[in-house]
């Protein structure tokens, strides 16, 4: 993970993440700890809307439902694109608003240029990490394109013309190529359904 | 002969008598200062006194209501109640009113919803009118059931166009009870049932439109398979 991640600690549960985190109470719980402590070492406040965090949550879950894969040797990557699709509802919705600007972030960071983006990217992250952690034993590493304020004035620009950039975007900060040009739809699904399609004709 | 212990009597319908009371007392009052501002009187202070009065017995109605749920029941509902667990109890009925009575209190007042009245008769009305013999009936189906029962049964009353706009798309009486049938079908320890009230609340907003349209079926199909989506997901 990152240095730029939070040490925060995640509400405690007694399932799997990967259950928890379909679950709304957990989800909100985690998103209101992970902002607060963005907020302080940020030194920024943020107002969470509730009722878009309701409908991001409920759109994530039926994105993921929707796209997950039968195919149990996909489930690793799909975890990926799962931190991906959440990224994609809170960012077409984003439910932070800044109430004042950082104090303590370098003027020439992805957290000063755009805060709410940034705390909602690393808390994909962080979910994802944890996830990953749980399930394979396994902490992902990301890659130094984070630190990069191009790639962030790229993500803000390009998400408001289609809000799937940001799959692809966070697919990129775990150091992999993305499918720039369907990054909302899940590659070995797709190409699972591309090769059933061939075989039935 | 065994000592059976006499069964104590009903105090549901003097519940719902006396928060009628409360309701039409605060109803009226506020009313009547909408409509006459008490400084606009001929004789602001004695009017003044009066409403002071409408308050000050719609307070006294509101102890005795609580006094007397306490006397005569005890805890009005049950921790972490469930749609298997009220059904397994002796007044199942009687149990399901409390029950979502205190729960549809607490979504209501997270939607920022005051004042309106809710009817703990008609809610077991329902609830009896939903309960059938099919023993083999999906839990999600009798939650669909029973949600149709309680809307119809108009168990939310005097809801005013600012409470309706708590929530978008569908009325407020289908999220509100739609929100209370998914928070008892979820699996959640106790400590956890504020919380699991208040995300199944939130979820049921999110879902206003696919209720209403779930809603508008003739079946409960659609209502039954929104809770199988929904309720292992709040």
């Amino acid at each position: 993970m990152s240095d730029l991640s939070l040490p925060v600690d995640l509400p405690p549960t007694n399932e799997p993440l990967r259950i928890a985190v379909r679950r709304m109470r957990w989800f909100k719980a985690a998103f209101q700890k992970y902002v607060d402590a963005a907020a302080v070492q940020l030194g920024c406040q943020f107002e969470i809307d509730q009722s878009k965090l309701a409908d991001n949550f409920v759109r994530w879950l039926r994105a993921v439902e929707a796209q997950k894969p039968a195919d149990k040797a996909a489930r690793r990557e799909y975890f990926e694109f799962a931190a991906g699709l959440m990224l994609r509802e809170l960012t077409a919705a984003m439910p932070l608003t800044l109430l004042s600007p950082p104090t303590k972030a370098a003027p020439d960071s992805a957290a000063a240029f755009w805060p709410e983006g940034y705390v909602s990217t690393l808390f994909c992250l962080t979910i994802h990490a944890a996830a990953m952690e749980q399930e394979y034993r396994s902490s992902p590493d990301t890659s130094p394109a984070i630190s990069d304020l191009r790639h962030w004035w790229s993500f803000r620009e390009n998400i408001a013309e289609d809000a799937s950039f940001s799959v692809g975007f966070l697919q990129m900060l775990l150091g992999n190529q993305p499918d720039w040009v369907m990054p909302g739809v899940f590659r070995a699904k797709l190409q699972r359904d591309i090769a059933e399609a061939n075989n039935s004709s | 002969m065994p000592n059976r212990l006499p069964q104590p009597p009903d105090a549901m319908p003097l519940r719902e008598a006396l928060r009628a009371m409360r309701h039409m007392l605060r109803k009226g009052g506020e009313t009547l200062i909408d409509t006459i501002p008490v400084a606009d009187l001929p004789v602001p202070r004695l009017a003044g006194a009066v409403l002071q009065q409408v308050e000050a017995l719609a307070r006294g109605v509101d102890h005795v209501t609580s006094g007397m749920a306490k006397l005569v029941l005890g805890a009005s509902a049950q921790p972490s109640p469930s749609l298997p667990g009220i059904a397994g109890q002796a007044a199942p009925d009687a149990a399901f009113a409390a029950a979502c009575y205190a729960a549809l209190r607490a979504v209501l007042a997270h939607l920022g919803v005051a004042g309106v009245f809710l009817s703990e008769a008609a809610i077991r009305q329902a609830y009896r009118a939903a309960m059938t013999d099919q023993a083999d009936e999906a839990e999600t189906v009798l939650a669909a059931r029973l949600t149709r029962g309680l809307i119809n049964g108009h168990v939310i009353r005097g809801v005013t166009a600012a409470d309706a706009a708590q929530v978008p798309g569908a009325g407020l009486d289908q999220v509100a009870i739609f929100a209370v049938m998914l928070w008892l079908q979820t699996d959640r320890p106790e400590g956890d049932d504020g919380a699991a009230l208040e995300a199944a609340t939130d979820m049921a907003v999110a879902l206003s439109g696919d209720i209403a349209r779930a809603c508008a079926t003739v079946t409960p199909a659609a209502l039954a398979a929104l809770f199988k989506e929904f309720a292992p997901r709040v």
